[in-house]
């Protein structure tokens, strides 16, 4: 019941918040903020600055709430600055190299336990290359396109998918051997 | 497939995943929003300062070319017909010479070149010198002919010569045959004759080859017209609106 009376509410906040509404822009940081920084948390390690980010982020949301048109949810347009704010900073750590490395292809065992934790599988997704992270979560968790990864990291098509499969390759490769030896599994 | 089924799990997991801010999260924010706020304000202020010292000059521009404009559309034609006749009616009231006039037609039958509309605005000089009573009138009329056929010209520097030339001679003529006129009256007549030839030298001048109006010709005949003082003020205030826009524009950043 709360959450139904919240989203009716939303679109009210925003207007507000987008006439500079110091109390509206708080609720609506209130109610998104958790969200939000486990976005920027997928793609930054260090959590202080997936805050840092995070923050930058709704900067950006409540500056630019005016060209938000209400067609589409306010939690998928604030995501998308999330995602972006993100790569930005990354980009500008200069921490991401689109590797070429080949990774040798290993099988994988039938009986892998996929039953992960939250802190095991950001475990596993933080142990990725930041290329072949950025690339994963946009694409497994976010559900963006190749095409709309390629364009938002400016990396080919071509590249996006490489670096997916490499990514899931790595992942495979961590989950065979956590599960022989049974390492963070629960 | 495994991968496919721990993706499946990570997208459902993370999506469902909260990460709680730092207690002091929000008035970090908050700070951020307040800086934000204070540094768009001033901003606007100076485009708007640019954009009026845009609008400002231009507005001298256009304001510039209007007062230039209008007079040199009005007074041409007027100049011709008005000025003409009255030095043109003292010369012919103080009898002209034949000398004059067959000199004229010798050099017409000279340089009788396809210019057929040359020998219009010639031939009835000599006829009207023939019949001296009714000279007012003819002069007249042949000046309006003439102001009428010049623009159409095809060949201006001829036309110009012989407009030189047929003044020279018109003013010589008067000054030699008739003893009365003193040194003073010499003078006046040479300088309006100059004065009249040079307005002619520059009307022929728009005009060039292929019969396109030149627009230097055209700027040095309004600026001889625009008042000294005020052209000045002019360009005191294009250069402080430039200057202006200039330093608005390099600061914008800062």
């Amino acid at each position: 019941m709360k959450v139904i009376q919240l989203f009716k509410n939303e679109t009210q906040l925003i207007k507000r918040a987008a006439k500079k509404d110091r109390k509206a822009q708080r609720e609506l940081y209130e109610l998104h903020s958790g969200k939000m920084l486990s976005v920027c948390r997928q793609y930054i390690k260090d959590m202080h600055h997936a805050e840092e980010v995070m923050l930058n982020g709704f900067l950006k949301v409540f500056t630019h709430l005016k060209d938000f048109e209400s067609k589409g949810s306010f939690e998928g347009w604030i995501r998308k600055i999330m995602v972006r704010e993100s790569i930005s900073f990354l980009r500008s750590q200069k921490k991401i190299v689109f590797s070429n490395e080949e990774i040798a292809d290993t099988g994988f065992s039938e009986e892998m336990n996929t039953e992960l934790n939250v802190a095991h599988i950001q475990n596993l997704i933080d142990n990725l290359p930041e290329g072949y992270r950025m690339v994963f979560v946009m694409y497994a968790v976010e559900g963006y396109k190749h095409a709309e990864i390629a364009k938002m990291l400016k990396i080919t098509e071509g590249t996006s998918k490489s670096q997916l499969s490499k990514a899931r390759k790595m992942l495979q490769e961590q989950l065979n051997t956590q599960n022989t030896s049974d390492y963070g599994i629960k | 497939m495994e991968l496919n089924k721990f993706e499946e799990n990570t997208r459902e997991i993370l999506g469902k995943r909260e990460i709680k801010p730092s207690a002091q999260s929000w008035e970090k924010l908050e700070a951020k929003l307040d800086a934000e706020a204070h540094k768009t304000s001033p901003t606007p202020w100076k485009y708007i300062a640019a954009a009026v010292a845009v609008l400002l000059i231009a507005g001298t521009f256009m304001w510039n070319n209007n007062f230039s404009e209008s007079p040199q559309v009005v007074e041409e034609p007027v100049n011709e017909i008005i000025k003409k006749p009255e030095v043109k009616q003292e010369f012919t009231q103080e009898n002209k010479t034949q000398i004059a006039s067959e000199e004229i037609k010798k050099e017409e039958e000279i340089s009788t070149e396809n210019n057929t509309k040359n020998d219009i605005v010639v031939v009835p000089e000599i006829s009207v010198e023939e019949e001296n009573a009714e000279t007012p009138i003819f002069e007249e009329n042949r000046y309006k002919e003439a102001v009428v056929l010049e623009p159409i010209s095809l060949e201006p520097p001829i036309l110009e010569e012989k407009l030189i030339q047929s003044k020279l001679e018109e003013v010589i003529a008067a000054t030699s045959k008739n003893d009365k006129i003193s040194e003073d009256e010499v003078d006046a007549l040479l300088a309006q004759a100059a004065s009249e030839i040079s307005r002619e030298r520059d009307r022929s001048q728009f005009y060039n080859s292929n019969n396109e109006i030149s627009a230097n010709a055209l700027l040095a005949e309004v600026e001889d017209e625009i008042y000294q003082s005020f052209k000045a003020k002019v360009f005191e205030v294009l250069k402080e609106g430039y200057l202006k826009a200039k330093t608005a524009v390099a600061n914008r950043n800062y």
